[in-house]
């Protein structure tokens, strides 16, 4: 999953060099999207949801 | 100097330092055999993603929504690495990992996040050049600033899936490359 997210962070700066206007906008939220999952999973055990 | 120029020349200064900053946590890695955690992979990846903002003004010209991405990058890699910060903040917690120049790097990993926020912040008041066109050609600088951070981002790719081996996810403390059977 992380190796995938780097990929994805990588295509994201290739995006820069695309000639689609809105592609890098979209990979940046996919991308932001993933770390915070990510993040959430990495997190949920300690988390104090049973408030 | 104009103000394209100079915000030109400071977003190349911009990606080289934290190039700089994830060739040192690549370093502390390999030279001091340590494993980075989930949290601090997921830091570098802020990191980048903070500086897919500066990458997008050289190629394509300065624009607020570049420096609006950068500011989204540092803010979920601040709260990730703060997260961090909280985990070892009690008195006798050794923290995870060696420290480097006095801190822990998480520590410094939120020093930086908060020092690109406010980079943009500072950039975003003085910069005179948005909306202005992005040079026609790339220059030999800029080629290799962004050659050097896309290989900075395989070469994690690579370190990170040699780490995780065939598996999701990392381990909480990981103590081996699990692609080579430890």
């Amino acid at each position: 999953m992380d190796a995938l997210i780097f990929l994805l962070l990588l295509a994201l700066t290739a995006s820069a060099f695309s000639k689609k206007k809105h592609l890098p906008l979209i990979l940046f939220f996919v991308t932001a999207a993933c770390i915070l999952g990510l993040f959430l999973y990495h997190t949920s055990d300690t988390l104090p949801v049973s408030l | 100097m104009d103000s394209a120029r100079i915000s030109h020349f400071l977003n190349h200064l911009y990606i080289l330092g934290i190039s700089g900053v994830l060739l040192g946590a690549f370093g502390i890695q390999f030279l001091d055999s340590e494993y980075p955690c989930p949290l601090c992979i997921l830091q570098r990846m802020g990191m980048m993603l903070a500086a897919s903002g500066a990458v997008l003004n050289i190629v394509r010209g300065t624009q607020a929504s570049h420096f609006g991405m950068a500011i989204v990058g540092a803010l979920i890699g601040a709260s990730i690495s703060g997260r961090q910060v909280l985990l070892h903040i009690a008195p006798d917690d050794p923290g995870y990992g060696n420290p480097a120049f006095g801190m822990h790097l998480y520590t410094w990993a939120f020093v930086v996040f908060v020092v690109i926020i406010l980079l943009c912040g500072l950039h975003l008041i003085f910069d005179k050049s948005f909306g202005s066109e992005a040079p026609k050609k790339l220059g030999m600088l800029s080629k290799a600033t962004l050659g050097l951070f896309a290989l900075i981002i395989l070469a994690n790719a690579i370190a990170v899936f040699c780490e995780a081996g065939f598996h999701w996810v990392l381990p909480d403390n990981p103590d081996s490359y699990r692609l080579f059977g430890g």
